[in-house]
């Protein structure tokens, strides 16, 4: 798991223009990136998702906890979504967007270490 | 009408709540459009995403990019009316191409350093072929873009009891908002966003579907005693030629060549919508991997769409007959309101008003990267700075929805419009796959003969489906016969190109490096990264696998 396409699974956009600036202006543009990682968005809509169906699950009248043919769905719904959330968080947190180090950063070819031409 | 707590038609209470959700979810929509303005600094970075995406990102989108409207509640519908053969718009229609795509020809597309797949035409055939495909491909999707609109529309009209006029502005108001702003990475992430949410509200409605008809023995048992009878259980089954007895209603030939080979080849291979996806990946092996994630969730997608049909089916009473709001279109949100409470109501409201927003938005990026690059640019203005171009592109978004508008009224006052669809697809798309798949393998095809093959293909579409509809030909039923269209328009494309070809000059064989096979670029380098090597990540393993998987499919559901 050691190598760079691991490390770095998710590339903002904005990465791409920044190549040849100064590692602080990376280390800003990777902050930016990071909070526009797909993973963080989706991971944090459906933990407030899996948040709000759970409680109203939880709470819910006896016509909303067992009109989907007697089971809960808004409770268990609710719960996987929290739990696919945390998995996706984990996912960004493990993995983040980041620049290369640089004497990881392959010759002329801009900021992604090239494997060996076939 | 009003947004507020209203009873729709078919008789769905959406509560505060739900409302809540759903504007939660246009929140973080709008959100991300304005974000990803911030990361435009060009013209690539507005049509292509600045070709900078992972390839799990651009295969989910790509997938996504096609869950609109007409193929969640479309196949459902199709579900009930047809029973278990609608699984062949999957593993027959669809998966084979995206294989076909990401291992054969995307290396075409994506070494070709092409921004559109009309630039491929340019290069391989010149300005004849190329204007041709440009303007045909703008017209088809925004008239397309016109149908998914409409179709959102009546949907939030079912659902939510909104006027369509309403909803068919509100809906283009918040696309035009985060395509101008974002222009693709905004559309790209809110189809990987809709994709995960519409499983969320899709798969759970399946599980208490089946819960309540008694699980999978449950259902069949019903589906035997229904319409449909023991063959709607069957894929393969009664679709022998001169004697179909399956309700699909057309036989397995026309559906293999027809369906699958011309019909499924040309939507997914040439389409721009979808290819465009792929070409924003950051690399060769991301962009041939992307039509490959994508295939996996598709073999399984029958699963989310055809059985909530059938469920619906037998849950359903009349469900299909003369009542209107019963119609087959509807099976998905029929079911929707019977079983789910506020909270997942309003998930699943969100779900398949994201999908269908996100088919719009996937029709309006496409054709705004066309008017820019294939129209203005190639023929118009031509050596502008790249700002120029976004601005050209953000004005290209907005006139493409106000087009869209007027279209989606058109299909207001047409009566069927997956109909009108199917034709759309049969007339624009499937001449394309004869003239792209001869082009990149046979270098002897010449440019005169590929602008002709184009328009010869769409003439004899449009000719059968003319005879068809007045019945000079009887082609079997209305989806069989979209299959015998296709494939009239496949075979007379294909034969204009090679007989044309062979009596006119073909071009330089140096001009045609990296666009045919066969002839490699000299310059070639390899952009892999590293990591690309490791073993699932081969192409042509991942597509096999893809395969495998459809065929132990087909053969379980035979």
């Amino acid at each position: 798991m050691a190598d760079s396409e691991q490390r770095q699974p998710f590339r903002g956009p904005n990465e791409m223009a920044s190549t040849g600036a100064s590692d602080e202006d990376e280390a800003a543009a990777a902050r930016v990136a990071n909070w526009f990682d797909v993973r963080r968005i989706i991971g944090g809509l459906f933990a407030l998702y899996g948040i709000v169906l759970t409680i109203t699950g939880i709470v819910g009248s006896e016509q909303v906890k067992t009109k989907a043919a007697g089971i809960n769905i808004n409770l268990w719904v609710g719960i996987a979504m929290v739990i696919f959330a945390a998995l996706m968080i984990a996912w960004a947190l493990w993995r983040p967007v980041r620049p290369e180090p640089p004497e990881t950063r392959g010759e002329g070819s801009g900021r992604l270490r090239r494997s060996p031409a076939t | 009408m009003g947004i507020a707590p209203t009873v729709s038609a078919i008789g769905i209470h959406a509560s505060t709540l739900d409302y809540a959700i759903l504007a939660v979810y246009f929140l973080v929509v709008l959100g991300i459009g304005v974000v990803a303005r911030l990361t435009i600094k060009t013209d690539v970075d507005y049509f292509l995403s600045g070709r900078s995406l992972p390839a799990w990102i651009t295969g989910l989108a790509f997938m996504a990019a096609n869950l609109g409207a007409l193929e969640i509640l479309g196949m459902a519908a199709n579900g009930a009316q047809y029973g278990v053969a609608t699984v062949h718009y999957y593993w027959i229609g669809a998966v084979p191409a995206m294989v076909f795509l990401g291992v054969v020809m995307m290396p075409f597309y994506y070494g070709a350093k092409v921004k559109s797949v009309p630039e491929y035409l340019r290069l391989r055939f010149g300005n004849f072929a190329h204007s041709y495909n440009a303007a045909s491909f703008a017209v088809a999707t925004i008239l397309i873009s016109g149908v998914n609109l409409f179709a959102l529309a009546l949907v939030v009209h079912l659902l939510l009891g909104w006027s369509i006029a309403t909803a068919i502005f509100v809906a283009a108001a918040i696309v035009l908002v985060y395509i101008g702003l974002g222009g693709l990475t905004s559309a790209i992430y809110n189809e990987v966003l809709q994709f995960f949410i519409v499983i969320a509200s899709l798969l759970p409605l399946v599980i208490v579907g089946l819960h309540s008809v008694g699980g999978v023995s449950g259902l069949k048992d019903r589906v035997r005693h229904s319409t449909l009878g023991e063959l709607g259980l069957h894929a393969w089954k009664g679709l022998g030629i001169g004697h179909v007895t399956n309700p699909i209603g057309g036989s397995w030939l026309p559906m293999v060549l027809g369906l699958g080979f011309v019909l499924g080849f040309g939507y997914w291979t040439t389409n721009f919508a979808e290819v465009q996806r792929a070409l924003s990946a950051r690399n060769m092996s991301a962009a041939r991997r992307t039509p490959l994630i994508g295939a996996f969730p598709k073999l399984f997608f029958p699963l989310l769409t055809v059985v909530p049909g059938l469920i619906a089916l037998v849950l359903i009473p009349g469900l299909g007959k003369a009542n209107p709001s019963l119609q087959y279109n509807a099976a998905v949100p029929l079911l929707m309101g019977k079983f789910l409470p506020e909270g997942m109501l309003g998930l699943a409201i969100t779900g398949l008003l994201a999908a269908f927003m996100a088919g719009v938005a996937a029709n309006v990026t496409s054709f705004n990267t066309v008017v820019t690059y294939d129209l203005w640019q190639s023929y118009v203005q031509k050596d502008r700075d790249p700002a120029y171009y976004v601005r050209v592109g953000r004005l290209a978004t907005f006139i493409g929805l106000v087009i869209s508008i007027g279209t989606a009224f058109v299909a207001e006052n047409n009566t069927n419009i997956m109909n009108y669809v199917q034709q759309l697809f049969s007339i624009f798309n499937a001449p394309l796959f004869a003239t792209f798949i001869i082009a990149m393998y046979w270098r002897r095809a010449t440019p005169v003969a590929g602008g002709l093959s184009l328009i010869a293909g769409m003439a004899a579409a449009e000719t059968t489906l003319l005879l068809g509809s007045h019945h000079v030909l009887n082609l079997g039923s209305k989806i069989a016969s979209t299959w015998y269209d296709a494939l009239a328009a496949f075979g007379v494309a294909a034969i204009v190109l090679v007989v044309v070809s062979l009596f006119t000059k073909p071009r330089e064989e140096e001009d045609l490096r990296g666009l045919v096979w066969g002839l490699k670029r000299r310059d070639q380098e390899s952009d892999a990264i590293i990591g690309d090597e490791k073993w699932f990540r081969q192409p042509v393993l991942l597509g096999g696998i893809a395969l495998g998987i459809g065929i132990a499919l087909d053969v379980i559901f035979a």
